[in-house]
């Protein structure tokens, strides 16, 4: 069996004193959906800080079989990870368009990074209108579609999401899932998604796993996941 | 109220001074804003490091190389010298915390300030002069009693503002550095996560500082016709006084601050002559707490949202 493009074995990560994720095993597949269940505070958004360098960081964390564990960010993100932050973390003070380059930061290719932005301004025609606009100045659903765009402006091999309904209008949230669907369909892009609407979520995602105090408890398909008793628990929390 | 308050001659001197003195303010103030606007440090170093700077092109002058030469080398070896103290002092201590970084700073003031005293004197020396500077170096506007003229270590300086305005414009909203440059500023990690060198933004920051407040030193030099280890002490101080008022966070902030509080140290003085004596820092202290009381982000500084 090949080995998986993302492979955490017994990850284990501390702020300080408090461990946080006591040896988390995942995997995500080349083209895979995989969706991160779990209660507030049980370790979901370490485990994608943890992918991208960005948490001390103990077991391994492999990325098409090279060794991410203990590199600094950039570097990680260059091998292709981009990673879309819980809160969106768009350049408020930046326009749309300066954002997206901000996001196209390790690419050489002009060309390809023009008709990359024309693609997102296709897919998102909100961030067209906006283009000249600081990003600040935007709904909570526009800086959400920034912040994916502009993830995806680095074309990575893997996305990493955390949290991209948050704060979003439903009708909005389902409008996102279909594109990163057809993101996925279309550029065959792998992601790992962290996400509180586990309905939703699951209806896209090929896998689940479901953490809990920094362990993962429950994995398996989709469906799995959904038909299983104690992932609603686990997932709630008590 | 000055006697003079309606002679048109002695206000465009006023106007003129206080333009003059400005843009040198605006020019530290532009340092201190470079150097905050990534890392949140205020460099209390950069007065003294700009003063160095001068008498690095005093020095070069003195063995016979063109004084704008000597500027550029100058400018490229404080470069150097802010970049290099940011990677090696600055970082290794803000792990540490805030403190550490100030007192650093403090420790750097104190250390140059009696290190250009130790290698040149304390007494002042003749400046380096990029502008001619004669008696007769004036272009006259109004002839008579008092006759209103432009110096042309004015007009220099001013241009000097107005270039170094356009060069950093360009610089910082027209190339892929200056975006990696403002995307560090507006965010730091989610500009990490981009892949962005944050380190190296860093650096660049503390470098163009370290380079502006050389050429503003030497500026002042030339200004006030001498050059001495202390040069830069108040000026610093007016520097500040200036991104306080533009705005911590703001390069054009930076640039109105520093005219607008040299307008209001000449006009002020010029106009009320009950004041007497020279309340130049009385005046710019004013201002501060004035900025800091009633808009405490500045004129053009974005105010700082604390989510929670």
């Amino acid at each position: 069996m090949t080995e998986p493009l993302l492979q955490l074995s017994g990850v284990h990560a501390s702020y300080g004193q408090v461990e946080v994720l006591r040896g988390v095993d995942l995997s995500v597949g080349e083209g895979e959906v995989v969706v991160l269940l779990g209660a507030n505070g049980a370790g979901k958004t370490t485990t994608l800080r943890s992918i991208c360098g960005m948490v001390g960081t103990r077991g391994s964390v492999r990325l098409g079989g090279t060794e991410l564990t203990g590199k600094p960010t950039e570097w990680i993100v260059r091998q292709g990870i981009s990673h879309v932050p819980q809160g969106r973390g768009v350049f408020g003070v930046l326009s749309v368009e300066e954002n997206l380059r901000v996001g196209a930061w390790n690419r050489k290719d002009t060309k390809g990074i023009d008709a990359d932005i024309d693609r997102w301004y296709d897919v998102f025609p909100r961030l067209a209108e906006r283009r000249t606009q600081l990003a600040g100045g935007m709904s909570g659903g526009e800086q959400q579609m920034l912040a994916i765009a502009r993830g995806l402006m680095a074309r990575p091999r893997l996305l990493l999401l955390d949290e991209p309904s948050l704060g979003l209008a439903q009708i909005i949230t389902r409008g996102l899932f279909a594109q990163l669907e057809a993101i996925n369909r279309e550029q065959s892009t792998s992601m790992l998604i962290v996400e509180q609407n586990a309905e939703l979520a699951l209806s896209f995602a090929a896998r689940g796993y479901v953490l809990e105090s920094g362990s993962i408890v429950l994995s398996g398909s989709a469906d799995e996941v959904r038909g299983n008793e104690d992932m609603r628990r686990a997932y709630l929390g008590y | 109220m000055s006697p003079n308050i309606d002679n048109p001659a002695y206000l465009l001197t006023l106007l003129t001074g206080g333009l003059t003195n400005g843009a040198l303010y605006a020019l530290v103030a532009l340092a201190i804003v470079l150097v905050y606007k990534t890392t949140s440090h205020i460099n209390l170093a950069q007065g003294e490091m700009a003063t160095l700077g001068a008498f690095a092109v005093f020095a070069l002058t003195r063995h016979g190389v063109n004084v704008w030469l000597a500027i550029a080398i100058a400018l490229v070896l404080s470069f150097a010298v802010g970049a290099g103290l940011e990677r090696g002092l600055i970082r290794p201590l803000e792990r540490r915390g805030i403190f550490p970084v100030i007192l650093a700073t403090l420790a750097l003031f104190l250390i140059i300030n009696a290190g250009v005293a130790i290698i040149w004197g304390t007494s002042p020396v003749a400046p380096p002069r990029p502008f001619p500077g004669g008696i007769e170096d004036k272009v006259d506007v109004i002839g008579g009693a008092p006759p209103f003229f432009v110096t042309h270590v004015s007009i220099g300086v001013l241009a000097v503002l107005v270039v170094l305005l356009l060069g950093l414009w360009l610089l910082l909203e027209k190339t892929k550095l200056g975006l990696g440059y403002r995307a560090v500023a507006a965010n730091r990690e989610a500009a990490e996560v981009m892949g962005i060198p944050v380190g190296r933004m860093y650096m660049f920051g503390w470098g163009i500082a370290a380079a502006l407040g050389t050429l503003a030193a030497a500026l002042v030099a030339e200004t006030a016709g001498a050059l001495d280890f202390n040069s830069m002490g108040a000026i610093l101080i007016f520097g500040l006084a200036a991104a306080t008022l533009g705005g911590f966070d703001s390069v054009p902030g930076a640039a109105v601050g520093g005219l607008v509080l040299g307008l209001v140290m000449a006009f002020v003085p010029g106009l009320f002559t009950v004041i007497e004596g020279d309340l130049s820092l009385v005046i710019a202290l004013l201002v501060v707490l004035v900025v800091l009381l009633v808009r405490p982000q500045g004129l053009f500084g974005t105010k700082t949202l604390e989510r929670v």
